[in-house]
């Protein structure tokens, strides 16, 4: 089965500013996601199934300089070939919604979670998906 | 017919993945991560992949290593990083060992 990923331009905006050697974890992650399958992939907490308030939504997960965390949040596009046909995708797709970072040892907050679930019916609600650049 | 809005090309990914791969820096760094991605990978699939071979419920696996049904249930089914100890533990209940090798 062959996935693909499509960013999100409030991901893409997040992506232009992390710092050195975070872009290529992240590629490198994502590309192991697409060759090895998002749903049977289980390396070492860098793809997570979050839970509670989150459930239904992916975690990418990376650590930069100084310990810094970075957090990319998926949702998995997947169905029939006509269901996804109809949502505009060529295939089974992670979608990368948006993404966050903070220091070491620290929390997000519960709005901060709020705000990318918002972001995630956002792009749900987009029947089909909108064509990205 | 192909709809108009057909994705067939993530376009934001591959020009990183193409930005990545022009500078040999970036695209050593970005193999070597993905090395150590791809081992973890294959190491907790491997451990998963025998304990389904070998019959073994998940929640027989944790009573093996001594850990919470539901914690070892969440770390073959939603990910996560274990520690070595646990690793070396969850090899061992499988009937199997962890191996250091020389890479290519």
């Amino acid at each position: 089965m062959t996935w693909y990923v499509r960013m999100e331009p409030a991901a893409q905006s997040f992506l232009a500013l992390v710092p050195e050697g975070v872009g290529e974890h992240i590629d490198s992650i994502l590309s192991a996601l697409l060759a090895r399958d998002p749903t049977r992939f289980r390396g070492g907490g860098y793809w997570e199934a979050m839970r509670g308030d989150m459930r239904g939504w992916f975690e990418l997960r990376c650590t930069g300089p100084r310990r810094e965390q970075f957090r990319l949040f998926c949702l998995l596009e997947n169905g029939t070939a006509e269901e996804l046909a109809g949502l505009g995708l060529a295939g089974p797709t992670i979608a990368v919604i948006t993404g966050l970072r903070k220091p070491h040892r620290t929390v997000f907050s519960s709005t901060d979670y709020a705000r990318v679930r918002r972001e995630g019916d956002a792009y749900r609600g987009q029947v089909p998906r909108r064509a990205l650049e | 017919m192909e709809s108009p809005n057909a994705i067939r090309k993530p376009m934001y990914f591959e020009r990183m993945r193409a930005e990545i791969d022009a500078d040999p820096v970036r695209r050593e760094r970005a193999a070597a991560f993905r090395r150590q991605i791809d081992m973890v990978d294959d190491l907790m699939l491997g451990i998963d992949d025998r304990r389904i071979e070998l019959g073994m419920s998940k929640a027989e696996l944790a009573r093996r290593v001594d850990r919470d049904a539901s914690s070892i249930r969440r770390l073959f089914t939603s990910g996560g990083n274990p520690e070595i100890t646990l690793v070396a533990a969850l090899a061992e209940a499988v009937g199997m060992r962890v191996v250091l090798q020389l890479r290519d």
